[in-house]
């Protein structure tokens, strides 16, 4: 037995030994390192980021926060010393709170000639519109046609018994896309009718989930779940035909598009205040606009480019039709009325 | 069939593995018997009670109490007492809940703490209901073992090896107790052990096991006076066994020198020489036990010598009076009772 | 001459004192539990985004009342069907040998491990509406809607907990009930009580330590629920913890989630403490007893049942996940694993599934290599202490079970960002951080082993010549391996599965297996679904395996001292 614990002893040491080892190879390259603090979500082409890294002689090391709020959040409590000189990912749903804390060096990127002012922020530049894409809802074309029902065309459509049961929406108060939906409710029926509509679709056996991943992965028919209509993003049937396996040539789902029944979320890049590194991060913002990347995310991150000039991989324009005038709302309207929305709502529905 | 009281074992035998761990054993103890079963470890003992006990169930063979057959009625249900090898006591329960963990139905709480109390009375532990067992001695967890087994008036107390694991003098000294104790419950009791002296002296009857099987039965007095086989002799620590020979005229001619009469087959012998009824004689009588003496040992009334002769060691006890050799020298002894012993080894 | 002075010298360090055990387990408590949550409570309350208005709903809204009343009740229920559920298994695990049994037990663990979405989706393979539950049962005749309905509700949380924990209760139960003298209960049963009442008065008392120890655990871990509700209750059920993180990150109100996360804290420590008392007075001498077949055809049908209904409960879930990861719309197809090794997208930051692996295995790992000392060290420390002392400071150190884990995340980045702790961009901080999850789990399974060794035992190795270390080496360790080995397996499954605190710290550099299983949730698209459950067997064989090989580290002389 002794004999065993020794072994087992010097396997322990052995172990820290390789594992502070490994440790090691911590900045030692020697060249400069711009860190890039984003959330879970965040992809890019490798050929693309090694442009960038050889074309800046630095290395770009991305850390990645949980989802959007998480990494606002964690950005907030860690600026005093922030982990990372630029940001991606604050979308128009948290952006305020990300702004009200003074998280960014404004920077005015000569590409934003190319971006729409519509999805610029604000004046100051103090953060950079880098994508958009449109909460709204997807419907599974074979489930619907089993079940012999026509797709809704108008909101209102859904409190019908004929779908009862058969909607599932996120959470506003726990799911970026579940508070975007309901803000584009109290934009389309307004602030006094929105609720009604709510309670029509409780009545109707709304099925309301805490997560986006839980709703198209679990409740969704697509995938073996009990609703046929689920509220995702615009680009997802695109990203079903895109990725299916075995490969098809169209989507098995795609958008409902009533009026007014979307919301654009929007995602912003920032610079970070206190960050060594402010040259490199701004070439990073203008990197992240140029045609190449604003190309290359679509397909990486399922949303649509800011700039102009790029364009979208067929599969969006056949598959993922979308809606031409998505509901208004400004940053600011959000922030100062979300949590009056989230309680009403919680109470209209949950309680 | 008439009522019998007490426990009776009708051929009872254990197979594990394919091996006979209690073979074909039967016997039966009374009210107010107590009956020793003795053996060498690994003899089938502790097997035995635990079948009678219903911890294990026979292969063939019934035992039955009171009259009432046992094979269909489980451990529980038996209202047997036993106390095991190193007591297992709760060790989550203190004194009084060892002792009244018995004490079922019909008594009331101040019944039950009466009983208590006259138990521990009864075996020396007044006062001490309310200890932890951790806080006992070996001696007091013997005797709280012992209360648990009794308190609820047992049809058939068991007692295994109650008190192997005590020093000497503790033993010797709960023996006496433990005797006046059962002689004053009158409950049929079966005492195992593998040591001959608790057997003797608390033994009304006595058995001896072997191999599984029992291989003598009766008075532990008449067993000790005649143990007939080498082993049963052996085992009750009679070492002194040597070779002998029969003649046709039937005089058994040990090979140590002494001779006496016994009938039989002619041919070769075991004998025992008991250790008592020697005397010192000169070296020249004949048929004298001719030997070194290696060491005497005092004893108080006796003084126990041991001796090496051409058959081996040998052991003899003669009055402390009497006049020695010194160690190392020769000595000659007179052996006047001797048996010839079945050999069963 | 040195002798008048060596042997007080020997007497001393036979003593060893207590606060010397703990010296290594407080120190790491402080620094990596207590001084980092002091940071970002500090930070939240009296920050510079902090508003104590925040604060008001607390007294002004009963809602927060009322979480914490639904929080505790869910986790007493759900402790308490586990646990019930555990007896049976553990009586099996502790009396019989059976071909495959450490399979088996490590098959039953590995829910352990799994994130909740995985398990969402596990049970939804399962159970859902097309899943194949229902798909069979939609073959008999006159059956025509699918008749098991699976949607958010009180039992699919119960359900759940249950599935996480029988495992961990049955194997710390087990662990304890092999220690259990038989002839104590065949005494019980010489005088006189039955089957059931030898279970009440004499099994149940002498185990007593080990359904505490089991019993807090799964109680701190429903307490602490986050995914499980989150996920498979869905929003009409919320507790302190996902209270916490929705304050924190979703709706912003930081100085809410730290009292929150201060609750939640003194409510776990209370309940360590008032436990650790509670399970102080229990005795008895511990003896390893050796499993054996079963001997009749009615020990092993008995035997047989609770195994494969405890299979059907734990593993089939586990089996239609990976069914599912071979299945797709197509038939069947490696293709979800053939195309994890493939950059199909050539993206930057690309996880491989050996990389993945590695990662996890290294942290858990030296997570668990580390959790074992320290476990064990507070196992013994708080033993020696005087009752009352050692209940507070053994509560103390198993604090990091109800600790809100996004706060102590948030706590990390915030405190060790600075020389000389700049722990921040080394994977020292994950593993810390696994660590902190995984030790707490040793000291547990220990310490309800501990208290049933027979002091003498000890006394009698001193004797004979062993010192302290010996006496530890050759007594207590025989004594309480399988303990410590219940411990390890745990501590290794909470680290395999860790991602409360590491969503916040993880390093692009090390990513891990549950991390990777994220990303591919985090997407529409069949392949991108199909990866996701084939990492998520992946991560289920490897964990497996882990067990299986955990199980197999035995000290030989078990018992033979």
């Amino acid at each position: 037995m002794r004999l065993r614990l020794s072994i087992l002893l010097i396997l322990l040491v052995a172990f820290s030994l390789v594992a502070s080892a490994a440790c090691g190879d911590d900045d030692s390259s020697g060249s400069k390192t711009l860190t890039l603090v984003s959330h879970d979500s965040f992809a890019i082409s490798e050929d693309l980021l090694k442009q960038f890294e050889k074309d800046n002689g630095a290395t770009v090391k991305v850390l990645k926060k949980g989802d959007a709020g998480a990494m606002v959040t964690s950005l907030i409590f860690s600026k005093k010393n922030p982990e990372g000189d630029v940001t991606f990912g604050v979308d128009n749903t948290f952006l305020s709170r990300a702004l009200d804390a003074d998280l960014f060096v404004p920077y005015s990127s000569p590409l934003l000639t190319k971006v729409p002012n519509d999805l610029q922020a604000d004046g100051s530049n103090r953060v950079t519109p880098i994508d958009f894409g449109y909460v709204n809802f997807n419907y599974d074309i074979d489930a619907l046609k089993k079940a012999n029902l026509p797709v809704p065309q108008r909101l209102e459509d859904l409190t019908d018994t004929k779908y009862k049961g058969l909607v599932v929406v996120e959470n506003p108060a726990s799911s970026s896309p579940g508070l975007a939906f309901l803000t584009a409710t109290v934009d389309y029926f307004s602030k006094d009718g929105y609720l009604a509509w709510w309670k029509a679709m409780r009545a109707n056996g709304l099925v309301v989930v805490d997560s986006w991943e839980t709703a198209y992965n679990t409740n969704f028919t697509l995938k073996g779940g009990k609703q046929p209509i689920v509220l995702s993003y615009a680009t997802s049937p695109a990203f079903e035909q895109m990725f299916a396996e075995p490969a098809r040539d169209d989507a098995p789902t795609a958008n409902i598009l009533p009026p007014k029944g979307a919301f654009r979320q929007v995602e912003y890049a920032g610079i970070l205040r206190g960050t060594k590194n402010e040259a490199l991060a701004r070439k990073f913002i203008d990197f992240l606009l140029s045609k190449a990347v604003q190309e290359d995310i679509p397909g990486q991150m399922a949303v649509y480019p800011v700039n102009n000039e790029a364009a979208v991989p067929a599969a969006f324009d056949k598959f993922s039709k979308v809606e031409t005038a998505p509901a208004k709302v400004s940053a600011a309207e959000i922030a100062s009325n979300r949590d009056k929305w989230i309680a009403d709502w919680t109470n209209t529905v949950l309680r | 069939m008439a009522f019998e009281a007490g426990l009776r074992v009708d051929g009872v035998s254990f197979v594990a593995a394919g091996r006979a761990i209690v073979d074909d054993v039967s016997l039966a103890v009374a009210p107010g018997e107590t009956l020793a079963v003795v053996g060498p470890s690994g003899c089938g003992k502790t097997t035995l009670l635990r079948l009678i006990a219903g911890l294990e169930q026979p292969s063939a063979g019934s035992v039955v109490c009171d009259s009432e057959d046992l094979a269909r009625v489980p451990v529980h249900k038996r209202r047997f007492g036993m106390m095991f090898q190193d007591f297992a006591l709760f060790p989550h329960l203190d004194v009084e809940g060892n002792v009244s963990f018995g004490l079922r139905g019909g008594y009331s709480k101040d019944a039950k703490g009466r009983r208590v109390a006259e138990l521990l009375e009864l075996v020396g532990l007044a006062g001490f209901g309310k200890r932890t067992i951790e806080a006992l001695s070996g001696g007091e967890r013997q005797r709280v073992a012992l209360a648990r087994a009794i308190a609820p008036e047992p049809r058939l107390l068991m007692l295994d090896e109650p008190l192997g694991s005590l020093d000497r003098g503790l033993r010797e000294r709960l023996l006496v107790e433990l005797k006046a104790i059962l002689g004053r419950l009158q409950i049929p009791t079966i005492y195992v052990t593998h040591d001959q002296f608790e057997a003797f002296a608390i033994g009304t009857a006595m058995v001896v096991m072997r191999s599984g099987r029992i291989v003598r039965s009766g008075t532990p007095q008449a067993i000790f006076e005649r143990p007939e086989t080498t082993f049963v002799a052996r085992f009750l620590g009679l070492d002194n066994i040597v070779p002998g020979a029969r003649s046709a005229d039937g005089i058994v001619t040990t090979a140590v020198g002494p001779r006496f009469a016994s009938e039989g087959v002619p041919g070769p012998v075991q004998v025992l020489l008991r250790h008592e009824g020697v005397a010192v004689v000169p070296e020249t009588m004949e048929s004298a036990l001719n030997a070194r003496l290696v060491s005497r040992l005092f004893q108080g009334a006796e003084v126990r010598l041991q001796l090496a002769t051409a058959a081996g060691p040998l052991e003899f006890a003669l009055p402390s009076e009497t006049t020695l050799p010194a160690a190392g020298e020769r000595i000659a002894l007179a052996v006047t009772h001797m048996q010839v012993l079945a050999d069963d080894d | 001459m040195p002798i008048g002075g060596s042997a007080p010298r020997q007497a001393r360090r036979m003593d060893l004192a207590p606060w010397a055990l703990l010296a290594l387990p407080l120190a790491f408590a402080l620094l990596f539990l207590v001084y980092p949550l002091q940071s970002i409570l500090r930070e939240s309350l009296v920050g510079e985004s902090a508003s104590l208005a925040d604060l008001r709903p607390l007294w002004s809204d009963s809602y927060y009342l009322e979480r914490l009343w639904f929080t505790t009740w869910q986790a007493i229920v759900s402790t308490g069907i586990t646990l019930a559920l555990a007896m049976p298994c553990a009586y099996v695990f502790a009396h019989y040998d059976f071909r495959g049994k450490s399979l088996v037990m490590a098959v039953v663990t590995i829910p352990f491990v799994l994130p909740t979405v995985v398990v969402a989706v596990a049970f939804s393979a399962l159970l859902g509406p097309s899943g194949i539950a229902n798909s069979a049962l939609l073959q008999l005749p006159g059956v025509e809607a699918a008749p098991i309905d699976l949607s958010n509700s009180i039992w699919l949380i119960l359900a759940a907990h249950v599935f996480y924990n029988v495992a961990l209760a049955s194997r710390i139960i087990a662990a304890s009930w092999t220690t259990i003298d038989p002839r104590i209960g065949e005494a019980a049963a010489i005088l006189g009580a039955g089957r059931f009442e030898r279970f009440v008065r004499v099994t149940l008392p002498q185990l007593r330590a080990a359904i505490l120890a089991a019993g807090s655990l799964v109680f701190l871990f429903c307490f602490t629920s986050f995914g499980v509700i989150l996920i498979l209750g869905g929003p009409h059920y919320s507790t302190i913890e996902t209270e916490i993180y929705r304050e924190l990150i979703f709706i912003f109100r930081p100085p809410l989630a730290a009292a929150l996360a201060m609750i939640q804290l003194a409510v776990t420590f209370g309940f360590l403490a008032v436990y650790s008392s509670l399970s102080r007075s229990s005795g008895g001498a511990a003896t390893a007893q050796r499993t054996r077949v079963p001997r009749s055809s009615r020990e092993a049908a008995l035997a047989a049942t609770v195994i494969v209904l405890l299979l059907v409960f734990t593993a089939a879930p586990l089996l239609a996940l990976a069914e599912r990861s071979v299945h797709s719309s197509g038939g069947y197809t490696l293709e979800f694993y053939r195309s994890l090794g493939e950059n199909v997208r050539r993206q930057a930051l690309f996880i491989t599934p050996f990389r993945a692996i590695w990662n996890s295995l290294t942290f858990a790992g030296i997570a668990t290599l580390l959790a074992l000392p320290l476990g064990t060290l507070t196992a013994y420390g708080a033993q020696k202490l005087r009752p009352r002392l050692g209940s507070l400071v053994e509560a103390f150190l198993l604090l990091p079970l109800g600790v809100s884990a996004v706060t102590l995340g948030l706590g990390f980045i915030i405190t060790f960002d600075e020389a000389p702790l700049n722990l921040r961009e080394t994977r020292w901080l994950l593993i810390v951080a696994h660590t902190l999850a995984a030790y707490p789990f040793v000291a547990r399974a220990v310490s309800a082993q501990l208290r049933s060794i027979d002091p003498r035992l000890r006394e009698a190795a001193r004797v004979l010549g062993e010192g302290a270390t010996g006496v530890f080496l050759r007594v207590d360790l025989p004594l309480i391996w399988r303990s410590v080995v219940v411990g390890a397996v745990f501590a290794f499954a909470t680290s395999m599965g860790e991602f409360g605190a590491t969503l916040l710290i993880a390093r692009p550099e090390w990513p891990t297996l549950p991390v990777a299983i994220f990303r591919y949730l985090g997407q529409p698209g069949e392949l991108n679904y199909g990866q996701a459950l084939a990492m998520s067997t992946i991560l289920m064989a490897v964990t497996g395996a882990g067990f299986v090989i955990i199980d197999r580290l035995r000290v030989r002389q078990l018992g033979t001292f």
